[in-house]
């Protein structure tokens, strides 16, 4: 079923406006100008900064997409063994990359300018190159190499924009949360991407969050929560999580048999007017204004969040295509397809966290990346694939934006004598749906996959991309005394927009 | 477009905040705030005296001042009050207490409030919770019973915490304890507890990982440093060396986890009786660099214990000599108390398994009579057992002298000889010159003895004792042919004095020269005494049986002993003196009656022998505790030497029973496989047999060995610990250290304020935050120093501060615009209040919220202290939150959805706002019943509407409602109950969590028991102002 956001707004605005009626004065004002409701009745000289408004949770721009999955693998997928494979590390295996052919890439400028390590030394320029250890073929029509730990993500590259030329200042996992916030976990945390969105488009659906997180979030090393939290843009903006598990979708989710539904709304009525008298008492907490909204949302989610998480309602085949009868691709199906029911519901950010760990995540592949590999790609990649074949039936993939992403690649060579080491100066994410152009691949690395070379993106890009498919103009999302520097608003990829 | 290298330019500037610090190198290391130790600076002067009514109010009101900021004004009296008992004690004031505030015009009734909360017990509670977070308090956890995280019973440690604070400890005594009470209060269980501080950081599959914990939380904890940062090369941003890493890893190096016993009996290292606690195990093990931090990659040179030098000071171990019940826990009172009781329960239960057999014997036995009495009875002419008594097995003791038997007999003191066929005693003297069986006899038994008395000085006393543990414990029954007491007598001994009961005794010829058969019969208590065959005595006995030996003996008399057999007694056998027994109609038939006999004579066989053998063990032990205490004495005892001899031969004895336990087993099992017919296991067995005799007979020879040797009771440990800890906890703690007060004001600052002076609370190195107001930190530090890190003055320092007491929102008045305009201008100049022109409003912490809904319902349990509650009682449980697990991946859900703290790092709360917290206070079992009961409560004493309103109010918000808000509750409660009586329309939620308290019948209690649960739910419930 189409949203259309503008229709969604107003129900939004209109419980915000009921707890202003009948209450006239300064804090009334104030509380509302925040909300961006009543901004243009005010002087300018309310104004925070005369040049600032908050956004009205439309569109700035067209929107190519209304939202987006986010599937984040922690702990660093390989690109060279992903979506960017290279050959000459099976041709120079064994030479360091000094004896190679591509001795060069040690004297690129890259290696320096565009890293910063916490920990100096910690992580090498591993010197010995280390042959691919999986094979690739060209897949689909446009013929893109894949490796073949992605069978079936692999089948539908022509619905996939490649990006091979990523590129993060860290080769930590505080990338992690770099990731997400366009600044490394030592920087403390800032707003999410998907709060930014959140905070841009408001909410579309009136009954469940829209900003979601499924899976088991960051480790505290590497973010933690932070990983999903929208830091100074308030509590209201974090994702969040939930269960997947129709019995348990979120904790308290009925008051139980002793209570009436007519006794929970009398209440809710009650409650109501007793917060929008505290409104008016204490205009300048945000705490409170975004209480306000939880318990309008818990309200509804009591009712809508156990319906979405019942998994068993869909049809044999489709709960097969997510790989829900096989015990390996079970959990992380279970994750996909209730994001795909989560976006049918109007959410417009659907985070799906892959590889949680409590440490620095399981793709972090210092050693045995063979077998590690192997086994996340097999957990992953089917329901990965089912995903995207299942929005396109449903014509939900023009506007469903489809992220995978990673913190960082691997060294192209080994660590110890069967690992790859975090590599920040080139990996792989892509692209799929809403907006973007299928069957491309955007940016190159070098020969041995160590620099990007051509259309170069750093992280910020990626939520540049994002929020201009969904209509928002990452330049107009800053909040009067939160400066944002240039590198944080990114530039969109505009190679791959459709 | 595409970042040029001008962009990356950008980038890199950016990032100059952190980047550009980062040349430790060639910074002198004294220029940073942190590392210069504080002086007290001047307090400011004051431009507004009224306003200021404490040194930190003077500083505060500079910085405002500086930068053009109005304070707002006090908050109102009821906002205060709240925020203050939430503040200091975790839960908010009754309504009763806000009218005795309300009530009180006294100039100084707030600072009685504030002394009263800081001398409540309820302040540990609350303040133990924030020092939990910081010091990563963590009940341990793992995988089923495997303990792989912390340990368990460090809920001690927890409650050292809460008593801590609640005695004004001082913070510097505190941090010494925690890090060092081994060696710096070695005796003291008291302080020991605190030590799980280190045993918290417990990781079972790495060392490595736990030093590493240890390093990284003892820095960030109380010195604010983020070593850790230089665990695989030097810190990036502090002046510290990957070198000094490690130093600091070796003041822990030697360190090891035990724990002993301080309460009650148990050996099970989960029992709550133990006390987790920390010790110098290896003094020399070395402490190497990791090269890049890569364990497996050590350098080659071992490194000494050292002290970050960016932090001055220098640290001086000294080697501690520890007290004896130190490193020999074995001698401490309780663990020797302990063992004896232990070794008391293994006998009690031993008993019992005894009693069990016994019965279990008696009724296969009947069982098998029964089955073989029927079997030659015709069925048609059932009639009364009346068949003759059936063969029995043959003796269990039975010895006709003829020659030595070992197998047989303990061999005592006298003068033995073979003579005739016969054993001859010959040495006279008032003492039992006897023969102790060593198997034990049956329960019920009849024994014939027959000898004859050749002679004596006075007492020429002959016969058998039972139940014979020891020479002090038995039953006796004899005949004496002393000249002017001649007799047979029943005697007792249980105790080193023997009872003589009259009604045991008669009087009778005994000719010395004659053989006599003297037969006892025991059943139960009751013991019928013969004399060559006829029956002499009837006598029950006046204490409970107790299991043992036989014995037989001459006592003052030369004797002959001729034969002695003991046989089982026939259950239906009954002995004169007897009632009936009423057990009979109850036997469970077997499937195969005889196999039953069988098997259950085996469990009475080993029970028996069990008996002796945990009988053996406590004399062992009790002997083991006094060689002990003599050797350990100082100087050492003088009989030391024979009690190590005296404990040794007992061990050894307690060990033959052992394997006397392990033969009868094998030469059961030999017996059950031969009778089977499966020879190969006949075989096996018997081989198995054929080891263990040689085990006894080892066993056997070793027992009279004369050496000194024996097993002390417990493990002894080094004498001596390295001082290493205890330099620690001086050098941390000194005066002159620049960052342990800075560290511990700015984390009770944070917890008051809800905004710490140095934001990054963990990091007060060059990549931390500056603070706010260094002046105001550094003149705290100093004044908690001076004041004896006393936390309780400096609690009530700032609670009673003008800065503190200040409204966290202005006042809202349509007449007078003044205040809002004052904020809106404060607000464009500090929006974030970090220079304090008014208080912050804060979400309680996830304790607080639970623990306040239960004490405004009345429910709140403020019993103090014990072993975690389970985790999942939470939601029932009325207990205070902190009491509850709180392990990674065991925690309490309705403390994890308000932010509770993660065990593993903590050191400051998340308050977030999510709609899990709203589902949480409307739908938890535990807002739903404690708002029913408090309606219920509130009711009884204001039936009237208006009443009510106002009391719920004050009870659950501390405040009265405004007059908007009593209309909209007042009109809620009629509207309410007039839903609640549409009964045919009411539709009721799917099933839920189970709540104890059901709602109201009467429509209109159940509107105002909903009352109340809004009233939990509203805003201002978990909002601190």
């Amino acid at each position: 079923m189409p949203h259309d956001p503008s229709c969604r707004r107003i129900p939004r605005r209109a419980f915000l406006a009921d707890l202003g009626m009948g209450f006239t004065g300064v804090a009334l004002a104030t509380l509302l100008q925040r909300d961006g409701i009543v901004r243009a009745d005010l002087p300018a000289a309310a104004e925070p900064s005369a040049a600032w408004s908050p956004p009205t949770g439309l569109p700035m721009i067209a929107p190519r997409a209304k939202r987006v999955i986010w599937l984040f693998m922690i702990g660093g997928v390989s690109h060279v063994e992903s979506f960017d494979p290279k050959p000459e590390l099976d041709k120079y295996g064994g030479k360091t990359i000094a004896e190679s052919p591509y001795k060069s890439t040690l004297d690129s400028p890259y290696l320096k300018k565009n890293l910063r390590e916490v920990i100096v030394g910690l992580h090498k320029v591993q010197p010995r190159i280390f042959p691919m250890q999986v094979g690739h073929r060209p897949r689909g029509q446009s013929g893109i190499e894949v490796s073949d730990w992605f069978p079936h993500v692999g089948d539908c590259i022509d619905d996939i924009a490649v990006i091979r030329s990523m590129w993060t200042t860290d080769n930590n996992h505080g990338a992690q949360l770099q990731f997400q916030t366009g600044r490394h976990a030592l920087e403390g945390a800032l707003p999410t991407i998907g709060s930014w969105v959140h905070y841009g488009l408001g909410a579309m659906s009136q009954d469940l969050p829209s900003f979601v997180v499924l899976g088991t979030p960051f480790a505290d090393c590497c973010g933690g929560m932070a990983g999903h939290g929208a830091d100074y843009l308030g509590p209201e903006h974090n994702g969040v999580r939930l269960n997947v598990d129709p019995a348990n979708p979120l904790p308290f989710a009925t008051p139980g048999e002793s209570v009436f539904r007519q006794e929970q709304e009398g209440e809710a009525d009650l409650l109501r007017k007793l917060n929008q008298f505290s409104s008016v008492e204490y205009p300048a907490d945000p705490q409170l204004r975004a209480r306000i909204k939880s318990y309008e949302l818990a309200f509804r989610m009591q009712a809508s969040i156990p319906e979405v998480m019942r998994l068993e309602e869909e049809d044999p085949r489709i709960q097969k295509l997510y790989g829900l009868d096989q015990n390996v691709t079970r959990t992380f199906g279970r994750q996909c397809l209730a994001a795909r029911r989560l976006a049918e519901r109007g959410v417009q950010f659907i985070q799906v966290f892959h590889g949680s760990n409590g440490g620095a995540g399981e793709w972090d592949a210092h050693s045995h990346i063979k077998t590690g590999h192997t086994a996340l790609c097999s957990q992953t990649d089917q329901p990965i694939a089912a995903l995207l074949k299942d929005l396109k039936q449903r014509g939900m993939l023009d506007e469903t934006l489809v992220v995978w992403a990673t913190e960082f690649g691997r060294t192209p060579g080994s660590e110890g004598s069967d690992g790859r080491d975090h590599h920040p100066f080139g990996f792989s994410i892509w692209m799929a749906g809403g907006g973007v152009k299928g069957g491309i691949v955007h940016g190159a690395t070098d020969e041995l996959g160590f620099h990007a070379v051509q259309n170069r993106h750093y992280v910020t890009d990626v939520h540049a991309t994002v929020l201009h498919l969904l209509g928002l103009d990452p330049r107009k999302l800053v909040v009067p005394g939160r400066k944002r520097l240039e590198i944080d608003f990114g530039t969109p990829m505009w190679g791959i927009m459709a | 477009m595409r970042f040029a290298p001008g962009s990356i330019g950008i980038l890199v500037c950016a990032m100059t905040c952190f980047i550009g610090a980062a040349e430790p190198d060639h910074a002198p290391p004294a220029a940073h705030w942190s590392f210069v130790p504080p002086t007290r600076p001047v307090i400011p002067t004051v431009t507004d005296p009224a306003w200021a009514r404490n040194p930190i109010d003077a500083f505060v009101a500079a910085e405002r001042r500086k930068r053009g900021l109005t304070p707002l004004p006090p908050a109102a009296k009821d906002v205060l009050l709240r925020r203050v008992y939430l503040d200091l004690i975790g839960i908010p004031p009754t309504r009763q207490e806000l009218h005795d505030f309300l009530n009180d015009a006294s100039p100084d009734a707030y600072e009685k409030v504030v002394d009263r909360l800081l001398a409540s017990p309820s302040y540990g509670q609350r303040w133990g919770r924030h020092w939990m977070d910081i010091w990563r308090y963590s009940d341990w956890s793992g995988y089923q019973m495997e303990v792989r995280d912390s340990q368990p019973n460090i809920w001690r440690w927890r409650d050292w915490i809460i008593e801590s604070l609640n005695g004004d400890e001082p913070y510097d005594q505190m941090a010494r304890e925690m890090i060092a009470a081994d060696e710096i209060a070695p005796e003291d269980d008291r302080a020991l507890a605190a030590t799980g501080f280190l045993a918290r950081n417990y990781y079972k599959f790495s060392r490595n990982v736990c030093l590493d914990r240890i390093v990284e939380h003892t820095s960030k904890a109380f010195l604010g440093l983020t070593l850790n940062c230089a665990r695989c090369h030097d810190h990036k941003y502090d002046p510290i060396s990957q070198k000094e890493y490690y130093q600091f890893r070796a003041i822990f190096e030697p360190f090891e986890l035990r724990s002993h016993r301080v309460a009650g009996a148990s050996a099970d290292p989960k029992n709550p009786a133990e006390l987790i606690r920390v010790y110098d195990a290896e003094s020399t093990r070395p402490t190497y660099l990791f090269i890049r931090g890569d364990d497996k990659n050590p350098d080659s040179a071992p490194l000494p214990p050292g002290v970050p030098g960016v932090v001055g000071g220098t640290l001086n171990p000294t080697v501690v000599s520890l007290p004896v019940t130190a490193w020999y826990p074995g001698m401490r009172p309780i663990a020797e108390q302990d063992s004896i009781a232990a070794a008391e329960s293994e006998i009690a239960k031993a008993q019992a398994e005894l009693g069990k057999a016994q019965t279990a014997l008696a009724a296969a036995r009947h069982q098998a009579e029964s089955v073989a009495v029927a079997a030659t009875t015709q069925p048609a002419t059932v009639q009364p057992a009346t068949a003759p008594t059936p063969q029995l097995a043959s003796a269990v003791i039975g010895d006709d002298f003829s020659r030595p038997r070992p197998d047989i007999w303990q061999v005592g003191d006298g003068q033995w000889d073979f003579k005739n066929g016969r054993l001859l005693q010959t040495m006279t003297g008032a003492m039992e010159r006897r023969l102790v069986s060593l198997a034990p006899h049956p329960r019920d038994f009849s024994a014939r003895f027959t000898f004859r008395i050749t002679g004596g000085d006075r007492w020429k006393s002959v016969g058998l004792s039972f139940d014979h543990e020891d020479a002090d414990h038995a039953v006796s029954v004899y005949l004496s042919a002393c000249s002017d007491d001649a007799k047979a007598q029943v005697a007792l001994k249980s105790g080193s004095v023997p009872i003589f009961p009259a009604e045991a005794r008669v009087a009778m010829p005994i000719e010395l020269g004659h053989d006599y058969e003297l037969r006892a019969d025991v059943q139960g208590t009751l013991v019928n005494v013969y004399v060559n065959g006829a029956m002499k005595l009837a006598y029950r006995l006046p204490q409970a049986r107790r299991s043992g030996r036989l014995s037989i003996w001459a006592f003052d008399a030369s004797a002959e002993f001729a034969s002695v057999r003991v046989e089982p007694l026939a259950n239906d056998v009954k002995l004169q003196g007897q009632s009936t027994p009423a057990t009979a109609g109850k036997v469970e038939p077997a499937v195969d009656p005889r196999k039953s006999v069988a098997v259950t004579e085996q469990a009475f066989d080993r029970a028996t022998l069990h008996l002796l053998t945990v009988q053996a063990k406590r004399s062992a032990i009790e002997a083991g505790i006094a060689a002990d205490r003599a050797r350990f004495a100082s100087p050492p005892a003088s009989e030391a030497e024979s009690l190590m001899v005296a404990a040794g031969r007992l061990q050894r004895q307690a060990a033959f029973f052992d394997a006397r336990e392990s033969l009868l087993s094998a030469e059961q099992a030999a017996a059950t496989a031969s009778a089977s017919g499966n020879e190969k296991e006949a075989v096996e067995k018997q081989k198995s047999v054929a080891e263990r005799q040689k085990a006894v007979e080892a066993a056997r020879a070793l027992i009279d060995v004369q050496t000194r040797s024996y097993s002390p009771i417990g493990k002894e440990y080094s004498k001596t610990s390295t001082g290493r800890r205890a330099a620690l906890a001086g050098w941390l703690t000194d005066r002159a250290n620049p960052l342990t007060a800075r560290v511990a004001i700015n984390h009770i600052w944070m917890r008051h304020f809800g905004e710490p002076i140095v934001p990054t609370v963990f990091d007060f190195g060059k990549n931390g935050k500056p603070p706010t107001d260094q002046p105001l930190l550094d003149w705290l530090a100093v004044e908690f120093m001076e004041s004896g890190w006393r936390m309780k003055a400096m609690h009530r320092l700032i609670v009673t501060s003008a800065t503190y007491r200040m409204a966290s929102s202005p006042p809202v008045d349509e007449k007078d615009p003044a205040p809002a305009a004052a904020f809106a201008q404060d607000e464009k100049i500090d929006r974030d209040n970090r220079y304090l022109w008014r208080q912050n409003t804060r979400r309680m912490e996830a304790e607080a919220v639970r623990d306040s809904v239960l004490l405004v319902a009345g429910q709140l349990d403020l019993t103090a202290g014990g072993p975690e509650l389970d985790e999942y009682s939470a939601l029932t449980s009325p207990r205070r939150s902190l009491y509850f697990r709180q392990a990674p991946e065991k925690q309490v859900l309705f403390l994890e959805i308000f932010d509770g703290a993660s065990p593993n790092e903590c050191y400051r709360r998340n308050q977030t706002v999510q709609p899990q917290q709203a589902l949480a206070m409307s739908n938890s079992p535990l807002a739903l019943a404690n708002a029913r009961l408090l309606a219920t409560d509130l009711g009884k004493s204001n039936p009237d509407e208006g009443a009510f309103i106002t009391a719920a109010f004050e009870q659950v918000l501390c405040r009265p409602p405004t007059e908007h808000e009593r209309e909209a509750c007042a009109r809620f409660l009629a509207d309410q109950a007039d839903r609640l009586k549409q009964t045919a329309t009411l539709q009721r939620f799917g099933a839920g969590e189970k709540v104890a308290v059901a709602p109201a019948n009467d429509p209109k209690q159940r509107a105002r028991e909903d009352l109340i649960h809004v009233l939990l739910n509203d805003d201002d419930f978990v909002t601190i102002r």
